[in-house]
């Protein structure tokens, strides 16, 4: 039974069937989250200990979720939040330079068993991840997630202009990086 | 599919080389992960709510506010002893107080007669001013004015009210 994003909301409102409408919540976007994770920290025992972390968040707000957006959009937001904050506090922990940290990336996207002996697709990595942060996250949610750039915009809560520099920016500097122009 | 055709029609004008790369998924999981994901995600809901609902005061019981009361505690108890802790004149009198007196003595003092020779051989010329409640300095005067005949009642006087002390310590 596929339940619509009102429907799972209405259900998690009533006591009796919170934990029912929460798995169902979980099931419908856990991969598409755990994804957007991913793809910012490059490690899945990162990815995991986050996607877990923004799911305690979910049950603690979603009461308080006002339906202005779309339930995808927040969740989207409240994924990319977490990640980009935990990139933020490896960096300040262990006082790393934004190199070492995409270079510690890079070797883990090298390594990974997914991508070991496509050398294009390790390629295509290292220069997702070597743009800046939210310059990686705009890309990648126009490459890999297809998403316009209204909703983009409701995400990031940034101008739909300045997302669209951004992608342009993003996507050629991975093209240079792809031709070795870069 | 409007939507695709945009993104893929934006990026072929940006970067063509991109454009013509296989999206996929690139990182791998493990093929069950999002299978057993749900439970895990619904273990740490759980175990969160129940942190929320503990009692108000139970981040006492954290180790470290733990560790952090137990010094103050022994800080207080330090504080207040070292504040009324007694002074070394008040140890000495309190070991004096305490201290037996040896059994010999107490028993020559009490086979002792009161007689004035015995008193005044144990009291000497302070305590003897003390217990007529008279000065020095007022005895030296008084005898400094008086005769001798003056200075012999005097001492009369005194050895009657000594004699008079013992009785009442006999008493006693």
């Amino acid at each position: 039974m596929s339940l619509s994003d009102d429907e799972i909301l209405a259900r998690f409102k009533e006591k009796d069937s919170q934990n029912y409408a929460f798995n169902l919540l979980v099931r419908k976007y856990q991969q598409k989250l755990y994804w957007v994770i991913r793809r910012l920290v490059v490690d899945h025992d990162d990815a995991n200990d986050l996607i877990q972390n923004v799911w305690v968040k979910v049950w603690q707000n979603l009461d308080s979720f006002k339906a202005e957006s779309q339930l995808y959009t927040w969740l989207y937001r409240i994924s990319a939040n977490e990640a980009l904050t935990f990139l933020n506090k490896k960096k300040k922990r262990f006082l790393l330079k934004l190199e070492d940290v995409d270079k510690e990336l890079s070797e883990k996207a090298e390594h990974d068993p997914g991508l070991s002996g496509d050398q294009i697709q390790i390629k295509l990595q290292k220069a997702i991840i070597s743009l800046p942060e939210k310059q990686r996250l705009v890309f990648q949610m126009r490459y890999y997630d297809e998403m316009p750039y209204e909703e983009m915009s409701q995400v990031l809560k940034t101008s739909v202009g300045a997302l669209k520099a951004s992608y342009h920016h993003a996507a050629k500097k991975i093209e240079n990086y792809l031709t070795g122009t870069d | 599919m409007e939507e695709f055709d945009d993104i893929s029609k934006e990026l072929d004008g940006i970067a063509p080389m991109l454009n013509r790369l296989p999206k996929n998924l690139s990182f791998k999981v493990e093929d069950n992960y999002f299978d057993e994901l749900p439970t895990r995600v619904m273990e740490r809901v759980h175990a969160a709510n129940r942190r929320s609902i503990s009692p108000s005061w139970a981040w006492l019981l954290q180790p470290r506010w733990a560790a952090a009361m137990g010094v103050a505690m022994v800080a207080i108890v330090f504080g207040t002893w070292f504040m009324f802790r007694p002074s070394a004149q008040e140890r000495q009198f309190a070991e004096f107080v305490q201290k037996p007196l040896p059994k010999a003595e107490v028993q020559k003092l009490l086979e002792e007669p009161a007689t004035k020779e015995n008193i005044l051989e144990h009291i000497d010329s302070d305590e003897m001013a003390e217990a007529v409640r008279v000065h020095k300095k007022d005895v030296k005067k008084d005898l400094h004015l008086k005769k001798q005949a003056d200075i012999q009642a005097l001492r009369e006087q005194i050895l009657n009210e000594l004699e008079d002390s013992a009785s009442i310590m006999d008493e006693l």
